[in-house]
């Protein structure tokens, strides 16, 4: 039901219309339609950013409304999904509803609610089952970086053990059974040692630039807050998702210093910044970062005047993914609303993020230490190996 | 080498275990003691060697008539200098003096002292100076894990001046100055403020200096060390050999155990 957002699924049928006044008529056609029975999510919307923008919405009657009946034109929707009692699919939707829980975390929660229901006898059935829910997971959205490397570095810390050789089956089970909720422990506690870490880093008196509303920035900030530091933070209003007035929300409730600007304002201000702190949707291998549009420039024009960019980013998120350029990565688009009609010839640029080269980055906060961008690789290599 | 004996696990030499196991108990004791000692001596000797082994890559850096450019005293330039001119380069060498301590004259008194010819410049003369210079070459006072410098204050000044005029910027450092900390507010961290006696006399200033005179406060800051970023070091020399500043977390992780780390 969460999968589509009411408000896109009219949109959708608006774009069918011959003229369409408030989207772009060439959205691309819907990935794999032939894989409709693995992947139940056919739309060419990115997932991803459909989940956070519907964390992020605010709910008004009129809304419900059309969910109600978005849910009662697509009634064979849990036809769809696999006839089997459990659905990695289901668990996985039901655990990203929490707008707290990383979607990478509510993946390696499902996955380990498919060993616990599993019936297999064997280890290598068990295996094969496991491999099979995370390659359904991975492929319902295949835009969502953390989604896949979170799913990959389950995989292999959960298999990777030598409880492999037991020789009882159960014991065995129990053994991977209780990685697979190790591993989920720590990718829940991992927003709190990164907090622990950055917190030596916001000086009194300090400016903070933010850039979109990451969990992570804002346990971080929410912390420094606790520990009775006095900072300011400037927040770009992060169009189209809102997510500036939304962090500025947050912030505002724990009595933090802010103020917003547009996204074409940090520059102006960044004289006045003393650093700048931004979440990340990725880490790829070469130490740079993926993350929402708008983070590779606020990451040059920090670099050009010389402060310092601190990036944010669970250990899971870490990728065996090298873009050589913007163009590299896997297109995921979202739809943008300007206020205006745009007329049907005038193209958009659609793409929810981009990538931010790690010359940029100074350094980066995550749950294995603070580390610089040449140290990414290393890790990397050890988390996988 | 690794010092992996520092960090043998102190388990069973502590607290009151059950007293059958006391012959165990010292015998495990004395190795752990002997592990230990064994461990400070490999350190110890790594520190007193590690001169030589910088000193050894000189040829390799200094080139037939070039100019080097040095700033305070550090005994590991000046053996890595000598090692340069035992091996018949003839170089020249510009120290700035270093102010307040003026350790570059006891430098340049040392080098003259081994036939080196040496010109001695004050500090505020590098930026002039340094369109001239081949290389730069400062000792460090410690490395920081995201491959900052902290060294003698004035080398941030020349560090800048030698990326200005894309003059190579080398330091030497044993690798027992490596720091596993991320310098957060490397003006203050790990930074020494001395006695403003050193740039004042305070014979003459002593009116100036008494805040409760009411006739206006005069503030002395008397840094000792300066933080050079890393994206303005070209090399570390080290007794491992030469080495990127991004390479650097590398030999802190070789030297320090995870568990260590602060966290």
């Amino acid at each position: 039901m969460w999968r589509e957002s009411a408000s896109f699924i009219l949109d959708k049928h608006q774009n069918n219309k011959p003229i369409s006044l408030t989207h772009s008529i060439d959205s691309p056609p819907p990935p794999s339609a032939s894989m409709a029975d693995e992947n139940p999510n056919p739309n060419p919307i990115s997932a991803y950013y459909q989940t956070r923008a519907a964390h992020h919405g605010i709910v008004t009657s009129e809304w419900l409304e059309q969910a109600q009946a978005a849910v009662r034109r697509y009634p064979d929707r849990d036809s769809l999904v696999s006839g089997r009692p459990f659905s990695v699919i289901e668990d996985f939707n039901s655990w990203r509803q929490q707008p707290d829980l990383a979607e990478a975390v509510a993946a390696i929660r499902a996955l380990a609610a498919v060993i616990r229901a599993s019936e297999a006898t064997t280890m290598m059935e068990l295996e094969i089952e496991l491999k099979k829910a995370s390659d359904t997971l991975k492929s319902w959205d295949t835009t969502s970086i953390s989604l896949t490397a979170g799913c990959d570095l389950f995989m292999r810390y959960v298999t990777r053990t030598s409880a492999l050789e037991f020789e009882d089956f159960n014991s065995a089970k129990s053994r991977v059974l209780e990685r697979a909720e190790k591993f989920g422990e720590i990718s829940c506690k991992a927003r709190t040692i990164i907090a622990m870490l950055s917190q030596d880093f916001i000086f009194d008196g300090c400016t903070i630039l933010v850039h979109g509303f990451s969990r992570v920035v804002f346990e971080i900030l929410k912390t420094s807050a606790q520990n009775k530091k006095l900072f300011r933070v400037l927040c770009t209003e992060g169009r189209p998702d809102k997510t500036g007035v939304l962090l500025a929300n947050e912030l505002a409730k724990l009595d933090i210093p802010v103020k917003l600007l547009i996204d074409s304002a940090v520059a102006y201000s960044m004289d006045e910044v003393d650093m700048v702190f931004v979440g990340a949707d990725g880490v790829v291998e070469s130490g740079g970062i993926i993350n929402m549009m708008g983070t590779y420039q606020i990451a040059l024009v920090a670099q050009s005047m010389n402060k310092p960019v601190y990036v944010a980013a669970e250990s899971y998120k870490f990728a065996r993914l090298y873009p050589l350029d913007q163009k590299d990565l896997e297109p995921a688009l979202r739809p943008i609303d300007f206020s205006v009609p745009v007329p049907p010839k005038v193209e958009v640029e659609r793409s929810a993020r981009d990538y931010t080269p790690p010359q940029y980055l100074t350094l980066l906060f995550t749950d294995l230490g603070v580390l610089t961008p040449s140290v990414v690789s290393d890790e990397l290599i050890q988390l996988y190996l | 080498g690794t010092p992996e004996s520092a960090t043998v696990p102190y388990t069973s030499s502590s607290g009151a275990d059950s007293e059958s196991k006391t012959a165990d108990k010292s015998s495990l004791t004395r190795k752990l003691k002997h592990d230990v000692i064994e461990g400070v001596n490999q350190l110890i000797q790594e520190i007193a060697g590690c001169h030589e082994q910088i000193a050894e890559q000189a040829i390799e850096h200094i080139h037939q008539n070039e100019v080097i450019l040095t700033l305070g005293s550090s005994r590991t330039v000046l053996e890595f200098l000598c090692a340069a001119k035992e091996k018949k380069r003839s170089f020249r060498v510009f120290v700035a003096e270093g102010a307040p301590r003026y350790q570059g004259h006891l430098l340049a008194k040392e080098l003259v002292a081994r036939g080196l010819q040496t010109t001695v410049i004050t500090d505020s003369a590098v930026f002039a100076m340094i369109s001239r210079v081949n290389m730069v070459i400062i000792g460090a006072h410690a490395v920081m894990a995201n491959g900052g410098v902290i060294g003698p204050v004035g080398v941030n000044m020349a560090a800048l001046a030698a990326q200005k005029h894309a003059v190579p910027f080398v330091v030497l450092a044993g690798s027992h100055k490596l720091c596993p900390l991320y310098p957060h507010n490397p003006e203050v961290l790990l930074n020494e403020l001395r006695s403003p006696s050193e740039l004042l006399d305070f014979g003459e200033f002593s009116d100036c200096l008494d805040f409760g005179a009411g006739s206006g406060s005069l503030q002395v800051v008397n840094p000792t060390f300066d933080y050079v970023p890393p994206n303005l070091v070209s090399l570390f020399i080290t007794d491992t050999g030469g080495h990127n500043p991004s390479y650097m977390y590398r030999l802190i992780a070789d030297y320090y155990s995870a568990d260590d780390l602060v966290m």
